[in-house]
């Protein structure tokens, strides 16, 4: 069905016919095509026409680069697979209503989105570091994490959310009916996953390993803290800008960046193309999931307990080095570490604003793009889909850096103004919000649109009716991820602050790097609360109806 | 039909979140037109330093607080339409390069007269804030308890010693300034073929380089590692943070100074000029000494607490010229010698 509404377009429809049936999806298609490309695809441009020959050549020639980027694969891959199995791990038990304890796991599963980066891995280091208090003064360990596998650990740990925001909606949305069926075609435990709930979640599973993948290809504060002899490209691309101002290189090492996530992106691409995927097929099912054999339940409850411990220790840690006078040190609990969160409030309002503005707008556009460039066809729809996901592949650095230049000058002279800061965070965290629509959207087949359109709908008719329904749940993922996201967000934004546009996550870092542990700790802290606070009070304004994080 | 209402909800829901929209957007600007300063030093010493100024001179003064090459990218990027008025605290490897870019204005500020001239630029485009001496920060805990009572490492060429291995942890010079400072420190200490042997050898001890010059007072402090290669005031800060942390300068420490700059075409020079002229005085560096644990330039403001006085230092005769002219070559051998 879908190839020949497909082929029905590309013989028969114009342009100009379509622009009279369905002016309102044209001109939107135009609107997001547009936003796109100023706002992804020019900063991009800049930046790669930054370097100049000498620095391509070293980047080509210098061996050192060559073993980075050997290094960035390696742990990209490592990073991708474990974090991915993880966040299935998570999704799949909470996506069985018998587990105990699974609004809990649902609940710690996005603790690690909620922290400003370098905090995490700063908490990572003093329970497990050579003098970590878990490590070496409960277990009396000698063990150092300082390389490859403690950069693994932490990466895991931290991109492992984003997996599990993933496939918790696809696999909640797997009919249970097929479940039920395979089991009476005589497929129990094992096969019965292996032949019906993996092959289902296979788009939400390529999904997730894309964006880990490539978050964990850009990543630089982690590298930076639990990686020591075991250096990334990614890294080197931050600190060529923070420690020598060397743009040309840093655009060079960016532009590496930018070819091995190519490379993922068409590797998913490939892998995905050609398949259907849709379970929701308008024949609804009030069935009960099968229930979780015992076995699998109560290993899936001490897996995911363990996972939680761990990650809640580490959030233990921001709380209290927030009240203890000097980690590790002195433990009297004290207050003075707020002194500066109060001093300057202004910044954790400004996190809030912008975040807030940047959540709205990005999760409408998110889901906006999602459905033209799935269900439309429209010149520039390949590019759009491409300029939608290529933030995830791009260094905060260089998306930084690229904004800088963009809009450093008329006609957009954004910079100095918090609207720059706005849509560094809109655009830099679009590829999420975007990814759950559209496997949210590879689900739902096109037939019960058309359904709807041979009934009568005009194509907004649909969108309201049957469409938007369909894909609220990756709205309001895309809504709250890109809120905490763009809370937390750090590498990009630090060179678009200006004074008086300076947000929390910022200072945190400055604090954290001239080791102000105490006070880093008290505004990571109040900024955490203020996420979990906005949350909340989210979750009570729709009276608990809207689904937030699959909470 | 559910769906139908859960639709509405949902639209409801979106109206009420464009109202907060509108209501998050909403301008809140300052409207008087303040001194935009760049500035490297610590954070809380940013914004202490603009309360003080505001209280002394009545202007306004705002900051954001940006690593060395962060403020470097951050000019050059804005060329063409400069952002900030004023770069505060920063090494002169930057501020050169920035002055060969042709990014900074010219200002002789009169407190050129208050600071020894060899701290000021002649061509008047940075004058000297203050005084960052090197040396090794030791975890004393640490040492307490795998060393016992041994003497501390008293010289560069104590930290060679095998018994070191992968204790000591240093900044790497390919992104950090200080690492930098140290490593020609070394060349103007010993020559510089001398000096790369040198470093070969403390290469064997050395557990790995971070990108950050901060990092490994910090980690020293947490006792992760034995001894950090750092600039005294990241140690000092540590040490009166209450760490366990003994800093020990050994004979021929390098050193750096930080400045501050006007920043070619700022939007609001005056108010730069009047901001450096007032920064670069007594109280304010007094407040960036007592804070920041940096050295000053000027006679007539105390040390540090903790900090050695300056003439029971042996400083390297540091060549200004040499370290920039020489910084591409020299990096780059690094790289290739040094891989952790």
């Amino acid at each position: 069905m879908p190839k020949a509404t497909a082929a029905r377009e590309r013989s028969g429809a114009s342009l100009v016919r379509r622009l009279t049936v369905d002016p309102l999806g044209l001109g939107a298609a135009a609107f997001v095509v547009g936003l796109l490309a100023v706002f992804v695809l020019f900063p991009v441009v800049r930046v790669l026409a930054q370097p100049g020959v000498p620095e391509w050549v070293r980047l080509l020639t210098d061996p050192r680069w060559l073993r980075l980027g050997g290094n960035t694969l390696m742990i990209g891959a490592l990073s991708t697979v474990s974090a991915v199995m993880l966040g299935f791990l998570f999704a799949y038990a909470t996506s069985r209503p018998d587990v105990p304890l699974r609004n809990l796991f649902k609940l710690i599963a996005i603790l690690p989105l909620v922290s400003p980066p370098f905090v995490g891995g700063l908490a990572f280091i003093l329970l497990f570091g050579r003098r970590g208090v878990i490590t070496y003064s409960l277990l009396g360990l000698r063990g150092d994490i300082y390389g490859w596998h403690g950069l693994w650990m932490v990466q895991t740990f931290a991109f492992f959310p984003i997996a599990y925001l993933t496939l918790a909606g696809v696999l909640r949305r797997i009919n249970p009916t097929l479940e039920y069926a395979a089991q009476d075609l005589g497929a129990h435990g094992f096969r019965l996953f292996r032949t019906v709930t993996l092959p289902l979640a296979t788009p939400g599973l390529t999904s997730a390993a894309l964006l880990v993948g490539i978050y964990a290809l850009s990543d630089f504060g982690n590298p930076m803290l639990v990686g020591g002899p075991f250096k990334v490209l990614a890294t080197e691309t931050y600190t060529q800008v923070t420690g020598w101002g060397d743009l040309g290189m840093a655009s060079a090492l960016s532009a590496a960046l930018l070819l091995l996530s190519l490379v993922l992106f068409a590797a998913q691409r490939y892998w995905v193309e050609g398949r259907s995927y849709a379970t929701v097929t308008g024949k609804g099912s009030f069935a009960d999931p099968l229930p979780t054999p015992t076995p699998l339940r109560w290993g899936l409850f001490i897996a995911c307990s363990l996972v939680a411990l761990i990650l809640l220790a580490i959030y233990a840690v921001v709380f209290v080095g927030a009240f203890a006078r000097i980690w590790g040190v002195n433990w009297h609990p004290t207050l003075e570490n707020f002194e500066y969160t109060v001093f300057r409030g202004q910044q954790l309002w400004n996190s809030v604003r912008f975040a807030g503005l940047a959540a709205l707008g990005g999760s409408v556009f998110a889901v906006l793009a999602a459905f033209l460039i799935q269900r439309k066809r429209f010149p520039g729809r390949a590019a759009a889909d491409f300029a939608a996901i290529l933030p995830a592949a791009l260094p905060g650095t260089l998306i930084g850096v690229g904004y800088i230049l963009a809009f450093n000058t008329p006609p957009l002279a954004l910079t100095g103004t918090g609207t720059v800061i706005v849509a560094a965070m809109l655009f830099r965290t679009i590829p999420v919000g975007y990814r759950a629509a559209i496997a949210g959207l590879a689900q739902i087949a096109p037939n019960i649109e058309e359904g709807a359109a041979d009934l009568g709908a005009r194509p907004l008719r649909t969108l309201w009716d049957v469409t938007l329904p369909l894909i609220r749940s990756a709205f309001t993922s895309a809504l709250v991820f890109t809120f905490i996201r763009s809370m937390n967000t750090l590498s990009a934004v630090v060179f678009l602050i200006s004074p008086g546009n300076v947000v929390a996550s910022a200072s945190i870092l400055a604090l954290a790097e001239h080791g102000e542990w105490g006070q880093a700790s008290a505004m990571a802290a109040s900024l955490m609360s203020t996420v979990f606070l906005v949350l909340l009070g989210f979750r009570l304004l729709t009276g608990g109806r809207m689904r937030l994080f699959e909470l | 039909m559910r769906s139908r209402n859960a639709t509405w909800r949902f639209v409801g829901l979106i109206g009420c979140l464009v109202l907060l929209g509108v209501f998050l957007a909403a301008p809140t600007w300052a409207q008087t037109k303040p001194v935009m300063v760049y500035g490297v030093i610590h954070e809380y010493t940013l914004a202490r330093l603009m309360q003080m100024f505001e209280r002394d001179t009545g202007g306004k003064a705002d900051f954001i607080r940006l690593s060395g090459g962060e403020v470097a990218t951050r000019v050059l990027a804005e060329k063409q339409s400069p952002k900030g008025d004023v770069i505060f605290g920063i090494s002169r490897a930057i501020q050169e390069t920035l002055k060969s870019q042709s990014l900074l204005e010219m200002y002789k500020s009169p407190r050129r007269a208050d600071v020894p001239s060899r701290y000021v630029d002649p061509d008047g485009y940075w004058t000297g804030s203050s005084l960052t001496v090197q040396g090794f920060a030791i975890n004393t805990d640490r040492w307490k308890q795998e060393f016992g009572n041994a003497p501390m490492p008293k010289t560069w060429e104590d930290l060679l010693d095998p018994k070191y291995k992968d204790l000591i942890v240093a900044p790497s010079p390919l992104s950090a300034g200080t690492a930098y400072t140290f490593i020609v420190g070394q060349f103007f200490r010993l020559g510089e073929e001398k000096g790369w042997e040198y470093l070969k050898a403390l290469d064997k001890n050395v557990r790995f380089y971070t990108p950050s010059g901060i990092a490994p007072a910090r980690m020293v402090a947490a006792g992760e590692f034995l001894i950090a290669i750092t600039f005294a005031h990241d140690a000092l800060k540590a040490i009166s943070a209450g760490y366990p942390v003994a800093l020990i300068h050994p004979a021929g420490v390098s050193w750096d100074i930080g400045s501050a700059s006007l920043i070619k075409n700022a939007p609001n020079p005056e108010g730069g000029k009047k901001f450096i002229d007032w920064a670069l005085g007594r109280d304010p560096i007094q407040l960036i000494v007592d804070l920041n644990f940096e050295g000053s330039l000027r006679s007539d403001v105390s040390l540090p607490m903790g900090a050695t006085p300056l003439d029971k230092l042996v400083l390297v005769d540091y060549k200004l010229d040499w370290a920039a002219q020489n910084r591409q070559r020299i990096l780059k051998q690094w790289g290739e010698q040094f891989k952790k």
